[in-house]
């Protein structure tokens, strides 16, 4: 993980993207179960602190959209196998299809960092699960719980692009510049 | 890129990041302080609960009732107490809808998603008023009773 060398043989590149993306995977994974240990403050449906996306954000800044896209996928799939059910693999599913929509969007213009890239995730993870529990329960009410889902993603999604900062710098790697 | 001109990009970056956090923070802010404000200009006076088979009953909420509804999916306890709706009872794997607070203003809703189930308050007199699509109610808002849609 420390080796300095830029040495960019394509073979050990891909090396290197496969152990990352598998200690990834399996890192989404505890912090999936670790997450539902921690009690928040609130309980609201839908508010949740969202700890395995820091590693969604990690394989975004270390790699590409699509290594993080892959990410979302098994973790959204491993988190309702494990902890949920058939309606949290819907509303993940269609949550985080957004939100990787949203940080390919933003990651590629390079405007903001990974915390606004983080919340607006977080927004927008909350958008398309609204969308889906609307359709499910046949109401539009439902997005009267928006404004509320905006705020919690606010401070949520800072708190998980922190992290996820903290720990690309620790990794040597300033977010501002890996492009790998 | 050189270390100096990474470093004005990330300023620009972190500013332009602020602005876009506080706007959606203010957004979510304005949206929810509008739908206080809407909702304390509209005191509710029924509760309109919808059912996964599409079934509705409205109850007076200024009467303290207590409706159970059974669908294939599930079972919720609805109960009116004091002017507030909530939801004492449910067999949903979540529990998110027993959990919710109890509600009292027009247009604020417990939803059981797992149950498809819809509990709202209007402030109308009789749920023609729009806040659902129940179009065949012409029944004294008073009485306690179930329409089929």
């Amino acid at each position: 993980m420390t080796n300095a060398p830029h040495t960019h043989d394509k073979a050990e590149g891909r090396t290197r993207r496969i152990a990352y993306v598998a200690m990834l995977v399996s890192l989404a994974f505890a912090l999936s179960w670790i997450e539902t240990l921690i009690p928040l403050p609130v309980s609201f449906p839908g508010v949740k602190l969202g700890l395995a996306n820091v590693c969604v954000l990690i394989a975004l800044y270390l790699f590409d959209t699509r290594t993080a896209f892959l990410l979302m996928v098994v973790k959204v799939i491993i988190a309702a196998l494990l902890f949920g059910s058939l309606f949290s693999l819907l509303y993940g599913g269609a949550g985080s299809l957004l939100a990787v929509l949203g940080m390919w969007l933003l990651k590629h213009s390079d405007r903001v960092n990974i915390v606004a890239i983080s919340v607006s995730a977080a927004v927008l993870h909350n958008i398309g699960q609204l969308c889906i529990a609307a359709l499910i329960a046949h109401t539009v009410l439902l997005f009267m719980n928006l404004p509320i889902l905006m705020i919690a993603a606010c401070i949520t999604g800072s708190i998980t692009g922190s992290v996820a900062a903290a720990v690309l710098k620790a990794l040597g790697r300033m977010p501002a510049g890996s492009a790998r | 890129m050189t270390g100096s001109g990474s470093k004005v990009k990330g300023r620009r970056q972190g500013l332009t990041s602020i602005l876009l956090i506080a706007a959606l923070l203010l957004g979510g802010l304005l949206g929810w302080a509008g739908i206080q404000a809407y909702a304390n200009a509209h005191p509710g006076h029924l509760v309109i609960i919808t059912d996964s088979e599409g079934m509705t009953y409205e109850l007076p909420l200024d009467r303290d009732a207590q409706q159970v509804i059974t669908t294939p999916l599930g079972t919720n306890t609805v109960v009116v107490e004091g002017g507030r709706v909530h939801i004492e009872e449910a067999d949903c794997p979540g529990q998110d809808c027993v959990e919710h607070d109890s509600i009292s203003n027009a247009g604020e809703t417990i939803i059981c998603l797992p149950n498809q189930l819809v509990v709202t308050i209007s402030a109308g007199d009789s749920s023609v008023d729009g806040v659902l699509n129940t179009d065949d109610s012409n029944a004294p808002a008073s009485d306690f009773d179930t329409i089929a849609r």
